[in-house]
């Protein structure tokens, strides 16, 4: 099947996906996940090179090429996708609008592979709007707050978009193509610096927006904390990446070091390019320090998101073969990661009803699968060996090291570090520590939930310990992308990955860590064993104290004794007073309002008179200025 | 040979430390006027509480502890001790995996505390990751320079390197910044308030009894170690395993000297303590690494 | 053949007031027989005219169909055809609206400035009694002031245009050497006799309170008469004045732009909202058709179909819900297929893709781009972000918000159109030249002056 029918075959579908569903939702969610089933094997099937015309437009032909960028992302996306429409086959139960969700979640599947596939600037724009409208359909079928999202998220959106879609006629008027690598070849030999980085950062603001990158991170936290549990999944883990790989077409495709040779500022960086890291290190800042604060779990890791797409954006931007490979292996870390800890918090609403850590709390006793799970996509998270997620940051370190990037270092350290304080947050909030009375009767979610999110887990420590298959298509990636062809990262036939200040083996450290733990447990059994404490006592029989130390009181009321709201007290405080961009992006819409009400009030409400007043005054202002 | 290594990496770490410990309260007690406990005293309470009955508080507790304990051993054993001859696996003793495999072990140890469902629990690993963040900061920027001056980051690469002269005369302000952190790692007062005895109950540690608190008390020991050899490999210049041993406990012995006469830092004042002074001076030292400016 | 156009709708229109009961009915018979005199006569590909009177051109008044004419007369008529097919609809109101039909269509097929004159005062008129409809006299009194007062500068103009070339026949004046000050003068007084007409900002003080007051005035003034208007735009700036004083409409337009969607974006009334939306979107019609080029009218006139079959289908839609329903939350779910209609049509007014909307916007972009005008396109792709807000803010609202009420009658007809309105439009997006052919044609009529001159002074095609 070619490219294009695909695509279109899919779009189509997805309309009769709506009328199945309208009939038995769960029939149309099992045919999604067989769709899904089917297009991961088919893009494991296919080759490099295949080409496919969507058809021409005002003259332009429509190309969809596959190429190595465009298997992984679509792997990584369909990983994330198929994973949470399985999740959804029971989740929908909970849900007001399943059919519609179930074809907007296809049309967007469609819309996102045909992003990774487009050849041109414009089929990208088609199949991101795709994308972008279908997903703004889903936001606002969560809770009240939700509807704002949607609009919030459309309008950021759109704006990152239309700014990209200026930058890709601009390029289109100096180079007569609207082809990615013709534009990228003609870039190289045009003189003008200040078109080519203004057309750079045009087309690199729709990733930007969408990616949550500063300043237009903002409707990560309203979109991701109040769409559809479940599919916030699919925005964090899946939709975000979108902006990751335009910011990666345009800062690797259009070879950025080439084309800005002559406007180095750092360490053979180009200033274009440092613009863009210092925006992802702001991002970095914003996303930890705001995700450390939240009480709202969706919320929390909603900025995580923001912190976790600076960390693209900068491993891209060095454009240094390690960075860039951590760059884009953090891609694929980062979905699985927040898939999964947005499908675990899906679950804990779909059983407790609400997503405020302070409200919650002990729920790995009624939910230990849903806690493992969490716990292992934190560790991927916050980049602890032996998950994925540790290899792709220490790229970035070693890539921002090795280019003497001492700040952005810096940057990249706190936010590293400040993973670990937001992600414990839920852990200890949620699943650990006292559970609340109320939720005494909570049970674990059913396997079609739990099944989804622990295969992701797998994957995800399977890579961590095996990350060649992954590191192979990026390094075939970073090869057609010329960046430093010769250098070799990893080195599956040594067990390897390669820096540029040392190697490390990955499975050796998971290994060690096997033979700790397992040392660790002959230690344990050797030693008598322990009398268990029932945490849960006081769940089991009204009037029984709790069983741990309490200085002497006896307490009866276990979610009282619970840590978990203002949980980095002592730190928060310390920036209680940050200025916040979300209320500067709302003064810019404030503006507009008022800019509105003005044009209302002194042209569009007054009387007849002042009609004619309006009239007289512009003939005589044109006369004036005519002659 | 590796595996001989390691084990050897484990039974110095074992003894060196726990040895240490012991002579560290003989030191503050001397400081402080007292007479204080023989210096095997620490193998006696290990072995008292290894042997006691203790309680669980659920699975995850005793999960969360055998994950800190694996996690410490494993990095232990990475850990090369003065020179290449002491070093179990050189082809993945780089910096960065050690910083972050140790951090398997905090993570073991927080999620199993806070596991045991006592608030004290939650506000002391709150604190200790705080103060994590405090001193990881410079720490890492210390290391990042020295990195990119050797342009490794391998530790027994980095020790080789340093024949020419040992790094805390390369860069002292490096290393200074480095001993700071290094104080903060090893919870020594000031940088003790996460564990706050007297105000939240010794933190993580209260509902600690019997093999717990032994276990827990072993991987303590192994992150000493982890601790104090990345200092001594990385500023000291490592040499033989006699000096390697000899530098461990200079370093030991002034950390617990400062230590003994300090008082606590507030956590708020922590991390202003460390992300002023400390800080500025590792970035100064990156400074002066870029342009060059080395001693 | 053409003056039929003009006549069959005029001569129904007075036997309606005689049989009042049936004007309905006689209004459908007008659109229908002008629909089909339409097809009978597709695109002349040349320049027909009928001289009234059998007086020759430049001396009597005559009708010029040429393609340029004749797409507008059909899109017009097509509009008029589709809400003659709502009988609930009109109402009372056949009489007015086969006036306006005949109004409209001779406004835009009259070859002579002061008929023209004389059939937009006509359709004036005409609008304001369809816009005092549901008691609406405040705001339709206020249209009537502004559309007079148009209206005799409209005429001004045409008297300034008859002193400087002695004709009032339009391919006379436009080959005829004007001096300098006297352009000015003229085209500066057309560009607000039709600003009235064609929502250009600060003239379009009305639009707000007639569209927005009642169900059928934004429907058919918001299509048809402003399509005719925004031809005269084109064909007095594009053919008759050779694109002279074009920059004043240019920037006109763009403040126009601006000004209705910041307008849109703070308004609560569904139905004024999308109608500071049309303003924008005439804005951006006449910004196009500024630019002059034979390429640039056609894209415009293609965004003025798209944009036309997109607010029928919205006011239509937003005109039901308002007149049946106190609070508009959630009333899609009641209404699925008017609300997916309405949605189709509000997401192709944006541009999104898959709908026509985005096929004219990009055209238009790229077009404007190759002028090296890089204003227009900023001003307009603000202008759509803006829109973007309020757009999804309404269909969010619409479609998810908490319903509170009963469930009205849902109109069967006005839904089926609603939907295959919402049809073409994706149709349109996947083949373009559904609309586009018409529109390049007319496009190219209107900028080839020197065919329109000839035409209309030579080949005489005389008789009715």
């Amino acid at each position: 099947m070619a490219l294009s029918t695909l695509l279109i075959s899919l779009l189509v579908t997805s309309v009769i996906i709506y009328f199945v569903s309208k009939a038995s939702w769960r029939v149309g969610a099992i045919l999604n996940f067989l769709i899904g089933i089917f297009l991961i094997s088919y893009v494991f099937a296919l080759h490099t090179g295949t080409t496919s015309d969507l058809g021409t437009l005002f003259g332009q032909k429509l190309q969809l090429t596959w190429t190595n960028a465009s298997f992984y992302f679509s792997a990584v996306s369909l990983m994330v996708i198929v994973s949470v429409m399985l999740f959804a086959i029971k989740w929908l139960d909970s849900q007001k609008y399943p059919a519609a969700f179930n074809m907007f979640l296809l049309m967007m599947t469609a819309g996102s592979l045909g992003v990774f596939m487009a050849a041109d600037l414009v089929t990208l724009y088609i199949f991101w709007e795709i994308a972008v409208l279908s997903s703004m359909l889903i936001v606002p079928m969560g809770k009240k707050e939700s509807r704002k999202a949607a609009v919030i998220y459309a309008v950021m959106s759109a704006s990152g978009t239309y700014m990209y879609l200026y930058g890709a006629f601009l390029a289109f008027q100096r180079y007569g193509t609207l082809n990615i690598s013709e534009i990228a070849k003609q870039m190289v030999s045009d003189p003008s610096t200040g078109i080519k980085a203004a057309i750079f950062l045009l087309l690199a603001s729709a990733g930007i927006a969408k990616s949550g990158i500063f300043p237009l991170h903002t409707w990560l936290r309203i979109a991701h904390g109040n769409a559809p549990d479940a599919f916030s999944a699919v925005l964090s883990g899946q939709l975000v990446k979108l902006g990751s790989y335009v910011l990666m077409v345009t800062v690797a495709v259009i070879p950025s070091l080439r084309v800005f040779a002559n406007i180095p500022f750092y360490s053979g960086i180009p200033a274009t390019n440092y613009f863009l890291i210092a925006l992802g290190a702001t991002s970095i800042i914003v996303g930890t320090l705001m995700a450390i604060k939240q009480d709202d779990m969706k919320m929390l890791i909603a900025f995580s998101s923001v912190a976790n797409g600076g960390y693209i954006l900068i491993g891209i931007g060095t454009m240094d073969p390690m960075g860039f490979e951590g760059g884009v292996l953090h891609v694929f870390n980062h979905a699985l990661a927040a898939a999964v800890i947005f499908m675990a918090f899906a679950s804990v609403v779909y059983r407790t009803h609400t997503k405020k850590i302070s409200e919650l709390g002990g729920l790995i006793h009624k939910m230990p699968i849903t806690f493992l799970a969490y716990l292992f996509a934190i560790i991927s998270l916050a980049g602890i060996p032996p998950m994925s997620g540790f290899i792709s940051k220490w790229m970035i370190y070693q890539a921002l090291v090795r280019k003497g990037m001492f700040i952005t270092a810096f940057i990249a350290f706190f936010g590293s570090i400040g993973s670990f304080l937001y992600v414990f947050r839920p852990l200890a909030g949620v699943f650990l520590g006292q559970l609340p009375k109320k939720y005494k009767d909570v049970k674990e979610v059913s396997p079609v939930m739990w099944i989804p999110m622990m295969i992701l887990v797998v994957i995800s420590l399977i890579i961590g310990i095996w990350p060649f298959p992954v590191l192979q298509p990026i390094e075939s990636m970073r090869a057609d992308f010329g960046i430093a062809p010769m250098v070799k990262i990893s080195d599956p036939d040594h067990w390897l990955i390669r820096g540029f200040a040392g190697n490390w083996n990955p499975v050796l450290v998971f290994n060690l860590f096997l033979i700790g733990f397992i040392i660790a447990y002959i230690l344990y059994t050797m030693f008598p064993r322990s009398k268990k404490v029932d945490l849960l006592a006081p769940h089991k029989e009204e009037g029984t104290p709790i069983n741990i130390y309490t200085g002497g009181e006896y307490i009866y009321t276990p979610e009282l004794y619970h840590y978990n709201t203002k949980f980095y007290a002592g730190f928060e405080r310390m920036y209680e007073k940050h200025p916040s961009w979300e209320k500067v992006l709302g003064m810019l819409a404030k503006f507009f309002h008022d800019l509105g009400e003005w044009v209302h009030g002194w042209f569009f409400r007054p009387s007849p008179s002042a009609y004619a007043f309006w009239v007289s005054l512009t003939i005589l202002i044109v006369f004036w200025v005519r002659w | 040979m590796a595996a001989y290594k390691a084990l050897f990496n484990l039974v110095v770490a074992f003894f060196l430390v726990l040895s240490l410990e012991g002579i560290a309260r003989k030191i503050m007690a001397r400081i402080q006027r007292r007479i204080g406990p023989p210096w095997y005293q620490n193998f006696i309470d290990l072995f008292k509480a290894l042997s006691k009955h203790p309680f669980s508080n659920g699975w995850i507790f005793d999960f969360g502890v055998l994950m800190a304990l694996g996690g410490a051993l494993a990095t232990a054993m990475i850990i090369p001790m003065g020179s290449i001859t002491w070093t179990p696996f050189p082809n993945s003793d780089n910096f960065f995996v050690i910083m972050y495999l140790f951090a398997v072990g905090a993570l073991g140890m927080a999620m199993g505390m806070v596991g045991s469902g006592n608030p004290w629990a939650s506000i002391g690993v709150s604190r200790a990751l705080t103060q994590m963040l405090g001193y990881e900061l410079p720490y890492l920027i210390v290391m990042s320079s020295v990195i990119f001056f050797y342009k490794t980051a391998s530790i027994h690469k980095l020790i080789e390197l340093q024949r020419g002269g040992w790094n805390l005369l390369v860069m002292p302000l490096g290393g200074i910044v480095a001993f700071i952190s290094l104080m903060g790692m090893l919870g020594k007062k000031p940088f003790d308030i996460m564990i706050a005895p007297a105000e939240i109950a010794s933190g993580p540690m209260v509902e600690l009894s019997g093999k717990y608190m032994g276990l827990l008390h072993i991987m303590h020991v192994f992150s000493v170690f982890v601790e104090i050899s990345l200092f001594v490999d990385v500023f000291l210049g490592g040499g033989s395993f006699g000096w390697y041993l000899v530098k461990f406990v200079v370093v030991w012995v002034l950390a617990v000297m400062i230590s003994s006469v300090l008082p606590r830092f507030r956590i708020e004042q922590m991390l202003k303590f460390y992300w002023g002074v400390p800080l500025g001076l590792a970035f100064l030292n990156a400074l002066f690494v870029l342009l060059g400016w080395t001693l | 053949m053409i003056s039929l156009l003009i006549a069959i709708p005029l001569l129904l229109a007075f036997v309606s007031v005689m049989w009042k009961r049936i004007s309905k009915s006689l209004f459908f018979l007008a659109a229908i027989v002008n629909l089909i005199i339409l097809l009978a006569s597709w695109f002349p590909n040349g320049v027909e005219i009928h001289a009234m009177g059998n007086w020759k051109p430049p001396f009597g008044i005559n009708l010029v169909l040429d393609n340029a004419s004749f797409y507008a007369v059909l899109v017009v008529n097509a509009f008029f055809f589709l809400v003659s097919l709502m009988p609930k609809f009109v109402e009372s109101y056949g009489t007015s609206l086969m006036l306006l039909m005949a109004a409209a269509n001779g406004f835009i097929l009259t070859g002579d400035l002061f008929n023209s004159f004389v059939f937009m005062e006509i359709m004036t008129i005409t609008a304001v009694t369809i816009a005092s409809k549901r008691d609406n006299f405040y705001n339709a009194f206020k249209y009537l002031i502004l559309g007079g007062i148009a209206g005799s500068i409209y005429l001004l103009a045409t008297i300034f245009a008859y002193t400087a070339t002695g004709s009032l026949n339009m391919a006379h004046v436009s080959m005829a050497a004007i001096s300098a000050s006297s352009l000015i003068a003229i085209t500066t007084l057309y560009t607000i006799g039709l600003g009235v007409e064609a929502k250009l900002f600060p003239l379009n003080g009305w639009v707000s309170g007639v569209y927005g007051g009642n169900d059928l005035a934004p429907v058919i003034l918001g299509t048809s008469v402003s399509f005719a208007a925004l031809y005269m735009v084109g064909r007095l700036f594009g053919t008759v004045f050779h694109g002279n004083g074009a920059e004043v409409l240019y920037t006109l337009a763009l403040i126009t732009i601006v000004a209705g969607e910041v307008a849109a974006l703070r308004q609560q009334n569904i139905l004024k909202a999308f109608a500071y939306s049309s303003v924008a979107q005439a804005g951006v019609v006449v910004a196009m058709i500024s630019k002059g080029t034979a390429k640039s009218m056609g894209l415009a006139y293609f965004h003025l179909t798209n944009d036309a079959v997109a607010k029928f289908v919205i006011f239509l839609v937003a005109g039901f819900l308002v007149y049946n329903y106190k609070n508009l939350n959630g009333v899609f779910k009641k209404h699925k297929i008017l609300g997916a209609s309405f949605s189709m049509a509000t997401f192709s007014l944006i541009g999104f893709p898959l709908f026509a909307g985005f096929q004219s916007k990009l055209r238009m972009i790229m077009a404007l781009f190759s002028m090296k005008d890089f204003l227009f396109p900023a001003v307009m792709l603000l202008a759509t972000l803006i829109e973007v807000g309020y757009v999804v803010r309404w269909n969010v609202r619409l479609w998810f918000e908490e319903e509170t009420q009963e469930k009205a009658e849902t109109p069967v007809v006005a839904s089926t159109i609603a939907l295959i309105l919402a049809i073409l439009l994706v149709a349109v997006f996947l083949k373009p030249e559904i609309f586009l052919n018409g529109a390049m044609k007319m496009g190219n009529a209107l900028a080839d002056s020197k065919d329109y001159i000839q035409g209309v002074l030579s080949v005489v095609k005389g008789g009715m």
